[in-house]
Parts: structure tokens; C-alpha cells; sequence
């Protein structure tokens, strides 16, 4: 039985609405279309929310949304059938009424329609589940699919076939025929057997026999005699000379030791500081550079709108759009998109663009295009703009500081884009403390001590107080005990806002995840920003989801705090390939706050989706 | 050809502005439908006719949705040559409710689309029925500030607090009622596009 069934229009009119409890289920609803249809994953067609499945369609002909619900625990087979026959049903009654709106205002009671509708879906899965399973045909099984070479087993080579099919397993797609694993396989056999027989050659093997010493040597040469010359074997060994030598008159010169006669003392040389960075990060921060010919150009498009409403044209089906999705799908993986996730995008657009009626002047290929752009366009959109300072000034009137706190794997930058986001929060005129919860990696909290006496010198006190400090108590201790410590020791200073740097960790290490989480948990930071870096490829799919399933598990609350923001780092490295920005943004679902764009303190910008999205597109 | 391509007189449009989940959309069903529909969160915009009562020409009014990942998109589409914007607030959401909206008109406020041809503003605070809903109060200072929403609106750029003398020449109103079905409130609303029609 149906708990829900809804139709409304994309614009957030209900058509009809038809609901079993009084209780608001429009708040699922409202759930789905942020969750799947405004970020761009309604390729799937079902939806959870509480305790209730929802599963829908999309009529794009009409602009139409029709979700039907259910409890999760039942499992109804019917619901696909129901909703395709609703949504046949009404475009055939109320065809002329849709296009017009007036529909809505003016009221349909789909009631019978409804009942007989689900009433006939029921039946039908009755009758379905009442059959007996057809037995597969060989035709259709796997096994007519082998081929006789790749069933042959060497046992020598099991292992390399092993490790090879593990390596390739998450890269290669599932629906990938056996026959072309099977000879993919063998060809990258024989280089590996080539250079297993080549390793062996260069060894001396001892054998077995006794008899032999040495066993199969390769007979080497006695090295041939230099002649001896007459003179220098009678005097001894003499002294070599070298032209270009010092005399020991140049020992004083060249002597670099220090005069103190103590232990070695290191001495830290000045530090002057690059005045001409001072004042460049005040206020908002700058966006990326966008390449001047690859801005589009406006004026085209406004005269090609003048003419799309006048003629009729095709419907676009699923199969039309498949070449161009498959090949918009490979140049987003060509540009460094995770390659479930391009897929995953080119699905949903796919389901957004499924019987949309196109205009005479318009080509498959640049409907889809221009769909996956603005698709792409809305992903990257960013919310949070300033919100950091904003957030911060809110925090502050509140009498707390506000808490920043980095995450991230090993080497991606944390600490290097700390030190930015604290010269630019310190350009803009906020106190900061940053606390050195990094108490595992070597020089960590050096490296921190560095930047803040740079950041110092650049930003010399004010009223006495100074603009940046460190909180650090050295290394061993729990992380989430220094972070603690550091929060309290700001509050009663008057800190605006403390940045807390932790270590870099793996996400498939439980135990440091656990502390991460219990650091979040303990200390409750505004906001969690994961520091991910542009280079990364997949990879970036796997972090992110099991860095937010760890929060998720390990946070012991019913409301976990995951993660609130992204910063991409290394954004000077990749050429135009910034598809990491894309796949990051989509599996969190959360903003790219900031973009690092290289090691200097000025090197900090904020994403610009349109500069980001032409650069993927060309 | 050439003056359709630019458009910067006012045409007939009325945009409805505002955060996610204010009551754009009932506001619109009630002004062009007449009726108060049930709604959801909206993807795309609803656009419909006006009739004013004074018997002016019909007015188009559009609806965008509020939902920050495609908010400023169809802003950037519709707000040229719009012949008036009515902001939508949410008077009963609390402080940060109304620091969105407040974001929301300062972007439409120092838009260079909306200084340049300069439609009426209306700002509109919805949902009175609710029990923590706060009024609109005009403080009829030289600055003509609205107490409530001067103090949270910070502007990102200079961190000063807003005043809306600095958007002196556009004409701005302010109002307040719901869309409750039992209460025609909205005449406020239907009036003040009967003025500007």
C-alpha cells in the first residue's frame, strides 16, 4: 500500500496530492528534491528519507514530478509499473490543459483515476510473482562467453593473473565482458614473465651438487696488468698533486665554523619579511583567473531563444542521447572527473533531458551539452561565499571564538593553506590562534612556529596584542585534548577565531579516524574543512565518502558533524584537468570554500564555477 | 530586432525574490490563481499573469525559487527590465532566516541590473500567522532605517552595516501579511502591484 503519492509541477505547485496519515510528508518530499534534484543525482529513480522509500519520475515534456511513497520495510515491485502508467494516463487526459498552467489553479480529483490505477499495478505484480522463474537460455550465460584460452590455468603465473586482477578491478567497469578481461590479461602476461626470467640472469646461483664451488659462475677474466713503471716503484708512494689546490694559507679563509666553542646553537637567520604581500588579501578573497577566450559569448544565444518557441520538434529518448552522453562522459574522465561520478552526472542528465520536446534549431549533441554545463554550473555553485568572515564577526559579537578545523590525508597541504587562510583572515583585521594538533608528524609544529613568526613580522602587533599565536604542547599528546586546551586558552583571550591543524591520515585507517572524530565531536567546530588536492584522481571518490561515513560512525550522536567545506589545494599543478573540483563537490554535496593555488601567502582565491566549468567543457 | 535584444526599460515582469522556503510560491498562487495551493520546493520558476483591478494592462509575474544552488542562476536570467521586485522574508524563521534574506537584498539591491533601470521594491515579511513572527517597523529617521533588518545586514565587501539611504533613488516599500487560507491578506501585496502596473 502506498503511503504517498504526489504530482506537482517543477515550479513547487502540487497538482494532486494523495496521503494515508495527516502527518507532514510533505517534508520528504521537500527532502528529495533537495537531495536528488537540485544536485544533480536524479539518475537513480529511488529516494530515502526516515523510514518511508520514495521512488520517482520526472516528466520533462510537461515539467512534472510524480513520487510515490512507501514504508522502506515493504518491498513493492509494482511501483515502477504504477507511476509509468500514471504519468501516461495524465499527459493523455489532461494534454492540452498542462501546457497552459491553468490546470493547477483549477483543481483535478485524480482519486478514481488513482485507485484504479494501483489497483490494476497490484494485479499485475501478483500475476508476475505467480510465474514460474524462466530458466536462463546458454546464450545468455557467461560461460558461452569464454573463450577455451583463458580457462587454461598456469600455475606459475596464478599469482601474477591474482594481483593483477586486484589492481585492475576498481578501474575497470563491471560491464566489462569476460572475454575482453580474459584477453587483456593475457597480453600483459608475457612482459612479466619476459622480466621474471631476466631478474634471474645476473644472479649467481649456488647449486646443489657439492662437487662444484662456486656453481655457475660466468667465467670472468683476470683483470689485465698494468705495467709497472720502473721510477715510481723504486721511491715509495708519493704524495698526488692536484692543480687548483689551496695551500694551507687558505684554511682561515675558507674556514665556515662558528667561533663558540659550545654545542652547536642554531641560529635562526633574520627573517625579512616581503612587505609588498601585505594589503593584497584584504576583504573578499580574489576568484580564479578565468582565460579570456574561453568566456562565452552571450549575444548567440539570446537570438536562438527568440526562435526556440516557434517550431515543434522531436522528442529526445534515452537513445538518442546515449553517444553524446557517452562521449561528454569520457572527456569529463579525461579531464580528471572520477569516473563513477562523470558517470553518475551524465545518468542524471540524462534522466533530466528524457522526453524533452527540442526546438528545429537544436542538435542532440548541444542540448546535452548545454544541459551538462548548466548541470555542472549548478554543482559548483558557490554558497558560502564570504561567509567564513561573515560567520566569523557573527561568532565574535557572540562573545566565542570560531572554530576552523582542517582535515585531510597525508601531504595535500594542510598546513601550507592554513597559513594562507590565516593571512588573509589577519589582513582582515581578525586575531587568530592556531592550534598545533598535529602532534605526530616530525617538525609539525616547527613548521607552524615558522609561519606564525612570519605572519607576525608581516602583521606586527597591535595595541600590544599580536595578530597570530601559536598553541602548541609539543608532540605525543591527543590531539583533542591540545585542540581543547587551545579553545579555552582563546576564549579567555579574546581570539576571533582559532584555526586547529590536525594530522594526515588515511581514511582507511580506523583507529586515526576514530580520533578525528572524537576531536569533532569534543571540541564542535563551526566549521570542518577537508583539504583535498586537485591532483587527485579517483581517489578523491573513496576519501571523501570514507571520511564522512568515519565522522558519521565514530561521532556516537544521533546529528554528526561532517564535513562543512572543501578546500582544493594545488590548483596550479593541473593545466585545465580540474576535474577533482567536480567530484569532490558532488559526493559531499558541500562548497569548495577555498582554492590554494600555490606556496605563498597570496596564493589563496576562491572558486569560480564558470571559469571552472569552460575550462572542463573545452 | 535591435531594442528587444536590450532591454533596459522596465517591461511588465514582477519578479518574487527570496530564501528557500518563505512562501514564494503560495504568494504566487494566490495572486495569479486566486487560491492558496499546497507547494514544494520549487526547481524552476512559475511564471503567470496579473490582472490588475484598476484596469491596467496584465502584468507577468514571475516566480523564482529560492533554493541557493539555483537561485542566483535565474536571477541572472530574469532580472533584466523587470518592472518591479517584491523580496520575500520569512518573519517568523529567526535571526538566521533573516540574515539570508538580508544577503538576498543587498545582492538585489547593488545589482547593477537593478540600479540602473530602477523598478519598484517591495520587501515583504510573510508568515504573520506564525507565533514568533516579527513586524516590520519603519523607523522614520533622516536614515529611514528598518530597525530589525539593519542590524544584521553586513555587507560582505566593507563590513559596514547597511543602510538603505544608500540605495536612495530606487523606491522601496515595506509590508507585511500571509498566505494563510482563511485570511485574504495578500491585499496589501495585489495593491501595491495595482499601483505599479
Amino acid at each position: 500500500m502506498l503511503d504517498l503519492f504526489v504530482i506537482f509541477g517543477k515550479g513547487g505547485l502540487v497538482l494532486w496530492c494523495f496521503q494515508t496519515s495527516k502527518d507532514m510528508i510533505l517534508t520528504s518530499v521537500n527532502a528529495l528534491i533537495r537531495t536528488v534534484i537540485l544536485q544533480e543525482r536524479t539518475g537513480d529513480g529511488t529516494f530515502e528519507h526516515d523510514s518511508l522509500m520514495l521512488q520517482y519520475k520526472l516528466d520533462n515534456e510537461f515539467e512534472l514530478v510524480f513520487v510515490a511513497g512507501y514504508q522502506k520495510v515493504l518491498q513493492l515491485s509494482y511501483v515502477d509499473k504504477f507511476l509509468d502508467d500514471m504519468k501516461r494516463e495524465i499527459r493523455d487526459r489532461y494534454k492540452n490543459q498542462l501546457l497552459d498552467k491553468r490546470l493547477f489553479f483549477q483543481g483535478v480529483d485524480l482519486g478514481d483515476l488513482y485507485q484504479e490505477i494501483l489497483k490494476d499495478a497490484e494485479i499485475w505484480s501478483f500475476e508476475v510473482a505467480s510465474q514460474p522463474r524462466i530458466m536462463r537460455k546458454y546464450e545468455d550465460s557467461k560461460k558461452s562467453k569464454k573463450t577455451v584460452a583463458s580457462m587454461i590455468e598456469r600455475p606459475d603465473l596464478i599469482d601474477n593473473k591474482k594481483k593483477k586482477s586486484e589492481k585492475e578491478k576498481p578501474a575497470k567497469s563491471s560491464e566489462l565482458d569476460y572475454n575482453e578481461n580474459g584477453d587483456g590479461e593475457e597480453e600483459t602476461e608475457e612482459p612479466v614473465v619476459e622480466s621474471e626470467e631476466n631478474a634471474f640472469q645476473g644472479l649467481n646461483l649456488p647449486i646443489k651438487s657439492a662437487g662444484m664451488k662456486g656453481g655457475m659462475r660466468k667465467p670472468t677474466k683476470a683483470p689485465p696488468k698494468s705495467p709497472k713503471s720502473p721510477n715510481q716503484n723504486a721511491k715509495g708512494k708519493q704524495q698526488r698533486q692536484w692543480e687548483l689546490a689551496g695551500s694551507a694559507k687558505d684554511a682561515a679563509t675558507l674556514d665556515f665554523s662558528k667561533a663558540s666553542d659550545g654545542p652547536q646553537v642554531q641560529v635562526l637567520r633574520e627573517y625579512v619579511p616581503d612587505r609588498s604581500m601585505v594589503g593584497k588579501m584584504a576583504g573578499g578573497i580574489r576568484a580564479l583567473e578565468v582565460n579570456e577566450d574561453l568566456k562565452k559569448s552571450e549575444s548567440s544565444g539570446r537570438v536562438m531563444n527568440l526562435f526556440k518557441g516557434l517550431v515543434g520538434g522531436k522528442t529526445l529518448t534515452l537513445d538518442d542521447m546515449a553517444p553524446s552522453l557517452e562521449k561528454l562522459k569520457d572527456h569529463l574522465i579525461g579531464k580528471n572527473v572520477a569516473s563513477d561520478v562523470a558517470g553518475k552526472i551524465c545518468d542524471s542528465v540524462g534522466a533530466k533531458l528524457n522526453g524533452k520536446v527540442l526546438g528545429t534549431f537544436q542538435t542532440v549533441s548541444s542540448t546535452v551539452k548545454a544541459a551538462l554545463e548548466e548541470s555542472l554550473l549548478t554543482l559548483l555553485r558557490p554558497r558560502r561565499q564570504v561567509d567564513v568572515l561573515r560567520e566569523a564577526l557573527e561568532a565574535k559579537r557572540q562573545g566565542r571564538p570560531f572554530i576552523v578545523t582542517f582535515c585531510g590525508v597525508n601531504g595535500v597541504g594542510k598546513s601550507t593553506n592554513l597559513a594562507k587562510i590565516c593571512f588573509w583572515l589577519i589582513e582582515n583585521d581578525m586575531r587568530v590562534l592556531i592550534a598545533a594538533c598535529d602532534t605526530f608528524r616530525a617538525g609539525a609544529v616547527e613548521q607552524l612556529r615558522t609561519h606564525v613568526r612570519h605572519l607576525n613580522a608581516l602583521h606586527p602587533p597591535k595595541n600590544g596584542k599580536a595578530f597570530v599565536e601559536l598553541y602548541e604542547k609539543g608532540y605525543g599528546k591527543d590531539a583533542a585534548g591540545v585542540a581543547a586546551e587551545a579553545i579555552s586558552f582563546a576564549k579567555d583571550s579574546r581570539q576571533d577565531i582559532v584555526l586547529v591543524d590536525t594530522a594526515g591520515r588515511m581514511q582507511d585507517n580506523a583507529p586515526l579516524m576514530r580520533s578525528l572524530a572524537k576531536l569533532i565531536r569534543v571540541n564542535n567546530p563551526d566549521l570542518v574543512l577537508f583539504v583535498g588536492e586537485a591532483l587527485v584522481g579517483n581517489e578523491a571518490v573513496d576519501q571523501l565518502v570514507k571520511f564522512n561515513t568515519n565522522l558519521a560512525d565514530f561521532s556516537d550522536e544521533s546529528n554528526p558533524h561532517l564535513i562543512d567545506g572543501i578546500v582544493l589545494t594545488k590548483f596550479d599543478t593541473i593545466d585545465d584537468k580540474v576535474g577533482a573540483a567536480v567530484s569532490m563537490a558532488y559526493i559531499t554535496g558541500q562548497p569548495i570554500v577555498f582554492v590554494g593555488t600555490g606556496q605563498t601567502y597570496t596564493d589563496l582565491r576562491s572558486l569560480d564555477s564558470e571559469a571552472v566549468v569552460s575550462a572542463l567543457m573545452n | 530586432m535591435i531594442f528587444l535584444l536590450r532591454r533596459k526599460t522596465k517591461g511588465r515582469t514582477v519578479l518574487l525574490v527570496g530564501p528557500t522556503d518563505v512562501g514564494k510560491s503560495s504568494m504566487f498562487s494566490q495572486i495569479v490563481g486566486g487560491k492558496n495551493i499546497q507547494t514544494v520546493t520549487s526547481v524552476t520558476p512559475n511564471e503567470g499573469e496579473y490582472i490588475p483591478l484598476n484596469g491596467k494592462a496584465a502584468l507577468s509575474i514571475k516566480d523564482l525559487p529560492g533554493h541557493e544552488r539555483v537561485r542566483i542562476k535565474f536571477w541572472d536570467e530574469s532580472k533584466a527590465g523587470s518592472r518591479g521586485i517584491v523580496c520575500v522574508v520569512d518573519a517568523s524563521g529567526g535571526n538566521k532566516a533573516i540574515r539570508e534574506s538580508a544577503e538576498i537584498i543587498y545582492t538585489v539591491l547593488t545589482d547593477p541590473a537593478v540600479t540602473s533601470v530602477r523598478p519598484n521594491i517591495l520587501i515583504f515579511a510573510n508568515k504573520q500567522d506564525a507565533p514568533l513572527a516579527k513586524a516590520i517597523t519603519v523607523n522614520h529617521s533622516p536614515n529611514d532605517k528598518v530597525c530589525w533588518l539593519n542590524i544584521i545586514i553586513v555587507s560582505g565587501k566593507m563590513d559596514k552595516d547597511f543602510e538603505f539611504a544608500h540605495a536612495a533613488p530606487l523606491k522601496i516599500e515595506f509590508a507585511e501579511g500571509s498566505c494563510n487560507l482563511d485570511k485574504k491578506e495578500l491585499t496589501v501585496v495585489t495593491d501595491w502591484l495595482d499601483t505599479i502596473a
